[in-house]
């Protein structure tokens, strides 16, 4: 079984991209530094659900839509989680941890099961806590099942994922021609999907003069897609800058543009998994 | 611990306050905030001028919408959401932005009359008048009523008209409305996009 299969060199090159970063980047160190520890986690966990063939001709992502969540492979990889977060996380994360880890496996079902049912569609009404460690516990499984699922003919511009239905997380600029080709990237799922550029993804706008970009000299390849009829905004990777990032990793990095963004008035649709 | 589903939304509405009641230190960021240089940049989607295939552009400019800043073109690229060009653009294409940011760049009409080895300047009213002028002079003298053959034609042959790409649907409908009136047959787009 090769990386790829399992992930596995996805996983690496966040793991690694987040070391790069965080010696880069000492402001974000602390974020990037705990990533890496879920990260590893994550990879693990990826590797054993491929281990485990979990099958993924499960309609668990038919038609754009989730199915009942199957937690008999997940569920024993959970406690295991939750001891990497009371290891590595901050002092509050920590302690949401050590009290979930002394509650019981239907607690933990029952939270996990009402994640899966709303990920990445109405995160805000999950809390921060709940929303952490169901997201970044189910987020292997997710890529698991969609690793491997053709995406739809794309007829539109949809907004949501067309393989899970989760809202984006970031743009990712691509190279294509001398140009770049927007994607977005799914919040739970990883997998992007193409949307055209000058067209705000939250409320559709697409008058160009109601559309800036931001760009800081510091973050040359980050962009703040801004739009003024909804105030929300799209961080997005620019490939074409910088060919070696990574575009989850990167959005971590650059919390001082996302702090930014706030400060001028603009909201984002989706957080990221550390809430930024 | 948790907050309530309120304190969560509220909280949602300010960057960074997720990772803040994680625990993570925000100070750092928000040291590297004030540090940071932003500029906006405005993307408008356009079409390249030169030649018959009429790729689609991406012009980008810089510039606040402030009433005292004039708005800069800092680069062009190939659109790549346009079904012709797909992102690229041909070296000429690519080297639209010294067109558009180019002191070389004419801004007001010129003249340069028979016989004369340089250019003049000439004012848009002289430059219209002067052009209608010859286009009469021209027609009167050269127009064809009848054909070798006695049949009736009304065709005006020494003069002709050239299009280019970027030229609309209305703008070309008026031309051809126009040059049929005078009789002009040689009636040209570069372009067929």
């Amino acid at each position: 079984m090769t990386k790829t299969q399992t992930g596995g060199a996805e996983y690496s090159a966040r793991i690694q991209r987040a070391e790069r970063l965080s010696a880069a980047h000492p402001f974000a160190s602390e974020f990037l530094n705990f990533y890496k520890h879920v990260a590893s986690f994550q990879k693990t966990l990826r590797a054993n659900l491929t281990a485990s063939s979990v099958s993924k001709s499960a309609r668990a992502f038919a038609d754009g839509t989730r199915d009942s969540l199957d937690l008999t492979v997940l569920l024993p990889h959970y406690r295991g989680f939750l001891s990497v977060i009371e290891q590595h996380a901050p002092h509050a994360l920590r302690e949401a941890a050590r009290q979930t880890s002394l509650l019981g496996s239907d607690s933990w079902i029952a939270s996990l099961n009402s994640y899966w049912e709303f990920a990445g569609k109405f995160d805000q009404e999950v809390g921060a806590f709940a929303q952490f460690l169901s997201r970044g516990f189910l987020q292997p499984y997710a890529e698991h099942l969609a690793a491997d699922k053709a995406a739809p003919p794309v007829v539109s511009a949809p907004r949501i994922c067309p393989i899970c239905s989760a809202r984006p997380l970031l743009g990712v600029l691509r190279p294509e021609g001398d140009g770049g080709k927007r994607f977005l990237l799914c919040s739970f799922c990883s997998r992007e999907w193409e949307f055209r550029r000058i067209y705000c993804s939250t409320c559709g706008e697409e008058a160009e003069e109601k559309l800036p970009v931001y760009v800081a000299e510091q973050f040359p390849h980050v962009r703040v897609e801004a739009c003024e009829t909804c105030k929300f905004y799209l961080l997005t990777i620019d490939l074409t800058k910088d060919g070696n990032a990574v575009p989850l990793v990167d959005d971590l990095a650059a919390i001082p543009l996302t702090l930014w963004a706030h400060e001028h008035g603009y909201s984002r649709l989706q957080p990221n998994l550390l809430g930024t | 611990m948790n907050p309530t589903r309120r304190d969560f939304l509220k909280l949602t509405t300010i960057g960074g306050a997720a990772a803040a009641v994680f625990g993570f230190d925000l100070k750092p960021a928000y040291a590297q905030l004030r540090a940071l240089k932003i500029a906006r940049a405005s993307e408008t989607r356009s079409t390249c001028p030169y030649c018959a295939v009429g790729c689609g552009t991406i012009i980008y400019t810089i510039g606040d919408r402030a009433k005292n800043v004039t708005a800069q073109v800092v680069h062009v690229e190939g659109d790549p959401d346009h079904p012709t060009n797909r992102g690229t653009l041909c070296p000429k294409g690519a080297s639209l932005q010294q067109e558009i940011m180019n002191d070389r760049r004419l801004l007001k009409p010129l003249v340069r009359r028979p016989g004369g080895t340089d250019w003049e300047d000439i004012s848009w009213d002289q430059a219209l008048a002067e052009i209608a002028a010859k286009v009469k002079k021209t027609r009167d003298d050269t127009f064809v009523e009848k054909d070798a053959a006695g049949r009736t034609v009304n065709r005006l042959e020494s003069v002709a008209w050239i299009g280019g790409c970027t030229d609309t649907n209305e703008f070309n409908y008026l031309v051809v409305k126009s040059m049929r009136a005078l009789g002009v047959v040689h009636l040209e787009n570069q372009a067929r996009v």
